[in-house]
């Protein structure tokens, strides 16, 4: 397999609360191959959010990068100056923010918000910026004229379609999306996953997915990692974890999805609520949800290993 | 376009609303000008001459409908009577005059204040955190909440009369007639400092916070945070995503300023002797002289009204959102 675009080394966040830290991604370590999309997925405030934004070092205040690297072209990202920090935005790695409702600046044009990113990074005129900007918003499907419109006129699937667009509007080498069609009904969901799979597919670029719809991710990424409070509890090829899950919290994810095939099945629920990362649990923090937990998982934090070729799992039961 | 033509209309009868109770007001109060007028001539004025005078401010013994149908068609001519503390001056004439200069200093205050506190603003939020954003608010407030006529004695107390470096008050030196020249403009500008120097310094505080406290909380906005993700310089970010959005609410509180200024600079012109409006309604009441006191609220009403017109007009273009709900 090729050498990885980006890789992130035992990432730590926290978050300062007062005296104490509220560690929301704990020494997680994910590498990005190119043209490879890497599904995140996890329940709600598991630092899904957090561990995309810190990529691109956007963290609001109270959250600060702890420890771990993130190396992207022989660099630490976390390292390099404020110039370099710029230059690497948007040009190499870009972000589709959830909520599309609130991406756009409301009282300036959707045409200036594409065109500003373009000139600040790219030596080009003005109106070789809006020709570029019109053949943008043309690509994901929404007519040149909204150039001139602003976010308020544009539904909530036009707005997504135009943060993808302005994602691309660099031909970045990565492109990280986080929830991007949560805010959105199902229809249009279905329609710009469609989309941004073409997309990918014809410029080659590499996507970190990040949603809380593990059925999503099954479709469409090459590689997943499922995210539980703060840790990577498994990451495998996608066709290799939905044959063959080896965490419990995976296994019951997966039987968390209602089946179309078997609809006599009803889909699982998972008991109990996901830790508070202000207080975790000792030892595995899944393990209070565990109906499988033994000893050892209320005492000791399981290594991530392993298993099979690059399915890797942190889970006592099977190492 | 129909949203501004609606406005206007909504203007238009908030504005008659304002003159038919100013016309009822004095009415409704004891005393009347003319009688007034009469203790001022210590009788030595003859019972014809006390009718006309009465004729002259409309005080007729005519039905109060009359007196009203009267009154408005003096309104739209522009017509606003005759002054009896400056009898025997149009009150046109008398507020043209005190009008000008407190829209001089008053207007001057409030732009400055605005721009400069506002400019601070979005600096001490863009800087969270260090001293300029710790000190620099908690200072202004501390000094905006002193009582402004005690701020504006001390300073005028100290700059004025100890020290010598601005005049005690008046708008400019007794000794020049209004010219464009030199001297009289430096005149002007001198007697103006101090009025609008102590208004910015009591003000300042107010439009700093609020600008700031807009600021941080849009800069917590995901727009701009995509702003920040775009590598785009950090001024743009600042001014054209943050403090483009941050400014809305200011402009509205920058409005209402707007319309107070006639009204609100009473205290500055009483303590600095200045003539403007604020000192002409002083000398209004202390005259019972009901046709100034009338034209100046007449004025203060129709400078608010104006002034939201206006905030209105800038909304619109400011605030694209606005612009739907116009169509």
């Amino acid at each position: 397999m090729n050498e990885p675009v980006l890789k992130i080394e035992n990432l730590s966040v926290d978050y300062v609360s007062g005296e104490t830290l509220v560690r929301a991604v704990d020494r997680v370590s994910l590498d990005v191959k190119p043209g490879e999309i890497v599904g995140l997925a996890g329940e709600s405030g598991c630092g899904k959010t957090t561990l995309a934004k810190a990529i691109l070092r956007i963290l609001p205040p109270p959250a600060i990068i702890t420890g771990g690297k993130i190396e992207y072209g022989g660099k630490d990202i976390l390292e390099i100056n404020e110039g370099e920090l710029r230059n690497l935005r948007w040009q190499k790695i870009s972000i589709v923010f959830q909520s599309a409702m609130n991406a756009l600046n409301p009282v300036i044009r959707v045409g200036e918000q594409i065109t500003d990113v373009i000139l600040a990074h790219k030596s080009v005129s003005p109106d070789e910026a809006y020709d570029r900007a019109r053949q943008l918003l043309e690509m994901v499907g929404i007519h040149p004229i909204h150039i001139n419109s602003y976010s308020h006129q544009l539904s909530g699937g036009m707005r997504q379609r135009v943060c993808i667009a302005l994602a691309l509007a660099l031909e970045p080498e990565i492109v990280i999306m986080d929830e991007p069609t949560t805010a959105l009904d199902v229809i249009v969901e279905r329609e710009i996953l469609n989309q941004i799979k073409d997309l990918q597919a014809r410029l080659g670029f590499s996507v970190i997915y990040i949603t809380h719809d593990l059925a999503h991710l099954l479709q469409f990424s090459h590689r997943l990692a499922i995210l539980y409070a703060a840790h990577i509890a498994e990451i495998a090829p996608t066709q290799e974890l939905r044959e063959n899950p080896l965490h419990p919290y995976t296994q019951k994810l997966m039987r968390a999805m209602p089946s179309l095939a078997q609809s006599e099945v009803k889909p699982e629920t998972i008991p109990g609520t996901p830790p508070s990362l202000a207080n975790p649990p000792p030892g595995c923090r899944f393990h209070p949800r565990c109906d499988r937990a033994i000893e050892i998982c209320r005492r000791e934090k399981p290594p991530l290993v392993e298993k099979a070729t690059n399915h890797l799992v942190a889970c006592h039961l099977v190492s | 376009m129909r949203y501004i033509l609606r406005r206007l209309g909504f203007y238009l009868v908030a504005a008659w609303a304002a003159v038919t109770l100013n016309f009822f007001l004095p009415r409704l109060m004891p005393g009347d000008p003319a009688t007034a007028l009469f203790a001022r001539f210590r009788g030595q004025l003859s019972p014809e001459a006390m009718e006309a005078l009465r004729e002259t401010f409309g005080l007729t013994e005519a039905p109060l409908v009359k007196q009203y149908l009267t009154y408005l068609g003096h309104i739209l001519r522009g017509d606003m009577g005759i002054s009896v503390a400056y009898f025997p001056s149009e009150v046109s004439g008398v507020i043209a005059t005190g009008l000008l200069w407190t829209i001089l200093i008053a207007g001057t205050a409030v732009v400055v204040s605005f721009a400069i506190g506002t400019t601070l603003g979005i600096i001490a939020a863009s800087r969270r955190g260090s001293w300029l954003d710790n000190v620099m608010p908690s200072v202004l407030i501390f000094v905006g909440s002193f009582p402004y006529f005690w701020l504006a004695m001390v300073v005028l107390f100290i700059m004025g009369f100890t020290l010598r470096w601005f005049p005690l008050g008046h708008a400019y030196s007794d000794n020049l007639t209004p010219s464009l020249s030199l001297e009289f403009i430096s005149s002007v500008l001198t007697h103006a400092f101090l009025p609008v120097a102590t208004v910015v310094v009591a003000t300042l505080g107010g439009w700093l916070l609020s600008m700031r406290n807009n600021m941080v909380s849009v800069l917590g906005s995901d727009y701009v945070n995509l702003a920040k993700a775009k590598g785009l310089k950090p001024a743009r970010v600042i001014m054209r995503y943050a403090a483009r959005n941050a400014l809305l609410p200011s402009v509205t509180g920058f409005g209402m300023a707007l319309g107070y200024i006639l009204g609100g600079s009473l205290l500055t012109e009483i303590v600095f002797s200045y003539p403007g409006q604020g000192y002409l309604l002083v000398q209004a009441v202390r005259n019972q002289d009901y046709p100034l006191m009338q034209g100046i609220f007449l004025m203060i009403t129709l400078a608010v009204l104006g002034a939201n017109l206006i905030i209105d007009v800038v909304y619109l273009w400011l605030d694209p959102r606005t612009r739907e709900i116009g169509r």
